[in-house]
């Protein structure tokens, strides 16, 4: 067997809970490579995209219980091999998590970009004292996508308001309220976005920061970031996207890069009078979705 | 020639290290396992979180690197702004009187130890030590190691920088009676290597040539004094002339800056932050005066 650990089921005769719910996670199902495309589709695309593409490609991706209890997970040629020996263990982010969010999220935490590191790797914290064995497990319930998993973290849980040490730090959020993001001024330098992306050859990624209205929740400004779909991302699969222009081509993204100090926090000038870094007209990608327009945000003033 | 270094040698052995400080620039294992319970020491382990995570010198508090070197926009490397440096410091125990030894993994990674040390006497600080082999010496020593994680309060505030160990590319430039030191590789130096975010290969117009990497010895340990000084002098250089040093991004130059100033107590010694990255750069950079001409296969 090449991975022992792929079906859940191997675990389930002992860890039967978690073996059940497992399978509703978007770790194992993929689906956020579903519901983060499928509007663009007609109804016969859909039916060719989950069966040409989805099930062949994205989830070939998808986690086993071993890729973060037992064995590394192989990525591009790199093989950690077993942890601890062939026991299981219960967290080991730097040869689990990072391997497979190695791309992105991990490198930004750690700031071996070059960027800052994450406040939260610097007093110790890795992924999993955030991203609980439940959130992963989907204890929960099903997860269809991201935006919609019950126990995902929130900064606010930990850093509820009224607990600042500093009149600045108060004065700050309660200025804000939730109109403007934690990660839209606490983000500290550029994160990876990607462009381009064509089914079979991947995508090229490159350094972003980008303030816009946050798709997701209205009335809010957040930190986006480009997500790889254009409009002949699936031409090979004989996909045309008829709605291309029903979603954006930026989602909300929380950069894994937090300061206390950045830029924003230093000087509200760079937001209230420079604007620096908003989504305008001319940062849209060309030939993108018409969608984009509607993430620039514009001061009343 | 040998006499000479003869006399040096003892010299060496003789004289104390003759600085104010209440530490050396080098201590040894022996040295900080003796000085564990003194209540002003802070120990600063700069390896990975995990590394610290899985067993330090007892008591040691962790830091990150790139909270003391730290990246701003595209230069690599640069001192922080002094409010968030007083945060990392005051969250290590850090306070003015403070006895501080900075503890890296081992002797390849003398240039980000002496990168921490130099930081913190620019920062104003008194008292600053490194391990010397790092905590690869303290392991082989057999020294005692601790998994408890250190929580200490400090509160030294960081009010200003003592900008006479500082360079920036205007000063350099400025600079014409300086001896110009290079601390990265030879092969940098003759312009056969060069990293990516440096525009131009080759040296600083006239910079002799000492790599950072030839103050310790293969076995990752610093050379004894006299050592350091017969190189020095035999380059060419001179104690009493304005010396400053640089590398790519200002880390590998801080090596002989240490070496320079704080064993060998010369008092004009400069460390350029920005290094290569910023001489050889274009108005990419911000960088007012036009980019430095780098010189390839020769020296000086
Ligand atoms: C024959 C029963 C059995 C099977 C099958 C089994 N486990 Fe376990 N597992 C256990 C027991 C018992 C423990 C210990 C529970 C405890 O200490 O609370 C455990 C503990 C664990 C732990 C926690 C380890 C730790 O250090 O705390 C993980 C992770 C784990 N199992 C994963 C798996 C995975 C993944 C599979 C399938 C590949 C699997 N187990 C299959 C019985 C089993
Ligand atoms: C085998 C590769 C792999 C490993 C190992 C892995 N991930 Fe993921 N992860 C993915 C993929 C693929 C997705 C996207 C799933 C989707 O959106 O459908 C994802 C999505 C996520 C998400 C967003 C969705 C959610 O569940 O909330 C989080 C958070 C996450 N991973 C955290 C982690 C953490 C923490 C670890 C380590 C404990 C980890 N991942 C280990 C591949 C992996
Ligand atoms: C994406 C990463 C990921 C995957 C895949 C995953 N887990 Fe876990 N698991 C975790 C995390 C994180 C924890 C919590 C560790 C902690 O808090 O110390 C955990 C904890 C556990 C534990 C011990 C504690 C508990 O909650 O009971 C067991 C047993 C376990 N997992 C079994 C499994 C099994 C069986 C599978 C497959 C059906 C699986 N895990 C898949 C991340 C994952
Ligand atoms: C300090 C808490 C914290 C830590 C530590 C942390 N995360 Fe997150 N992570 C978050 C929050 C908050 C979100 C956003 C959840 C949301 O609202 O969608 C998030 C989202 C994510 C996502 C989805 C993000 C996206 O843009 O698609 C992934 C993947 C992820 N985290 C992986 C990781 C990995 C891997 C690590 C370890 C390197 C890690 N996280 C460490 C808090 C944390
Ligand atoms: C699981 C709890 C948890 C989550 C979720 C979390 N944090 Fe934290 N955060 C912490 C802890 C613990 C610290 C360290 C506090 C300390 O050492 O004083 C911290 C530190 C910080 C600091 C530095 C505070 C200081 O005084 O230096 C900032 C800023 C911060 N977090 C912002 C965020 C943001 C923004 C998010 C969401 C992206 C977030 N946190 C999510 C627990 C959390
Ligand atoms: C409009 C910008 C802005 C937004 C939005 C914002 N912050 Fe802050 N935050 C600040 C400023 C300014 C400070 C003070 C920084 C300083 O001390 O220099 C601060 C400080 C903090 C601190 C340190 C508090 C302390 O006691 O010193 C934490 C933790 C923090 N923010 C978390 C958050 C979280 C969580 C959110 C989202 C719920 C958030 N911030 C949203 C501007 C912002
Ligand atoms: C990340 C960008 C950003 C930063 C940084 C920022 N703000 Fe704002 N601020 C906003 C947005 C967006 C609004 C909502 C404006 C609206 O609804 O039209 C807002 C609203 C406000 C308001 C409410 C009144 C109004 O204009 O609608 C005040 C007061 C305010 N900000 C003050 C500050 C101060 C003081 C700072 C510095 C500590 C600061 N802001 C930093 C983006 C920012």
């Amino acid at each position: 067997m090449k991975r022992p650990s792929d079906d859940p089921a191997s675990c389930a005769s002992c860890h039967g809970g978690i073996a059940k719910t497992y399978k509703l996670s978007l770790h194992y199902s993929t689906a956020g490579m579903k519901s983060g495309v499928r509007p663009r589709f007609s109804a016969a695309e859909a039916k060719t995209y989950d069966a040409a593409v989805f099930e062949q490609s994205c989830r070939s991706c998808h986690a086993s219980c071993g890729d973060c209890h037992v064995k590394s997970p192989v990525v591009s040629g790199v093989n950690l091999g077993l942890m601890a020996g062939h026991k299981f263990v219960r967290k080991d982010e730097s040869k689990t998590c990072a391997l497979c969010h190695g791309g992105r999220v991990y490198p930004e935490f750690t700031g071996e970009y070059g960027g800052n590191p994450d406040v939260h790797y610097q007093k110790g914290m890795s992924c999993v004292d955030c991203h609980k064995g439940s959130e992963l497990h989907a204890s929960l319930g099903a997860q269809a996508d991201r935006r919609s998993v019950p126990d995902k973290p929130s900064c606010a849980a930990c850093h509820p308001a009224g607990s600042e040490k500093t009149d600045k730090a108060k004065e700050a959020h309660a200025d804000h309220g939730d109109k403007v993001s934690c990660s839209a001024c606490h983000a500290s330098s550029s994160y990876r976005g990607c462009a381009s992306c064509h089914l079979g050859e991947g995508a090229t990624s490159s350094p972003q920061f980008v303030i816009g209205e946050n798709p997701r929740k209205p009335g809010q400004i957040t930190t986006l970031r480009l997500v790889p779909t254009v409009r002949d991302t699936f031409k090979k699969a004989g996909i045309a996207q008829g709605n291309y222009d029903a979603l954006p081509n930026f989602w909300d993204t929380v950069p894994h890069n937090t300061r206390k100090r950045t830029d924003r926090t230093r000087d509200c000038g760079s937001c209230h009078a420079e604007q620096a870094n908003f989504l305008s007209e001319e940062g849209l990608p060309s030939g993108g979705s018409e969608a984009n327009k509607r993430l620039i945000f514009k001061f009343s003033y | 020639m040998k006499k000479f270094l003869a006399v040096l040698l003892l010299a060496a052995c003789l004289a104390p290290f003759a600085f104010a400080a209440d530490i050396a620039p080098f201590v040894d294992a022996s040295w900080l396992e003796a000085n564990l319970s003194n209540p002003r020491l802070v120990i600063l382990d700069m390896r990975a979180p995990g590394d610290y995570k899985a067993g330090h010198v007892p008591g040691a508090s962790s830091v990150l690197g790139s909270t003391i070197y730290v990246a701003k926009g595209e230069l690599k490397n640069e001192v922080p702004e002094a409010d968030d440096l007083s945060d990392v410091l005051q969250a290590a125990g850090v306070k003015a009187d403070s006895i501080i030894v900075v503890v890296e993994a081992d002797g390849s990674r003398i240039a980000w130890a002496t990168r921490v040390a130099w930081t913190l006497k620019y920062a104003g600080l008194a008292n600053v030590g490194i391990l010397d082999g790092g905590y690869k010496a303290w392991l082989a020593a057999g020294k005692p190691v601790s998994t408890d994680i250190t929580l200490k309060k400090g509160d030294y505030t960081v009010k200003k920088y003592v900008y006479a160990y500082f360079a920036d590319k205007a000063y350099v430039l400025k600079a014409s009676k300086a001896q110009i030191v290079d601390a990265r590789s030879y092969d940098s130096y003759f312009g056969l290597a060069r990293q990516a975010f440096v525009a131009q290969a080759g040296h600083f117009p006239g910079a002799f040539s000492l790599p950072y990497n030839w103050i310790t010895t293969p076995e990752g340990m610093v050379r004894p004094k006299a050592e350091l000084e017969a190189m020095a002098a035999k380059l060419g250089l001179n104690p009493k002339t304005e010396t400053i040093v640089y590398c790519d991004s200002g880390v590998l130059c801080t090596s002989w800056w240490w070496v320079f100033s704080e064993v060998l107590g010369w008092t004009n010694v400069r460390s350029f932050d920005g290094s290569s990255q910023v001489l050889t750069a274009d108005a990419t950079l911000k960088a007012a005066d036009p980019a430095v001409k780098y010189v390839t296969h020769t020296w000086r």
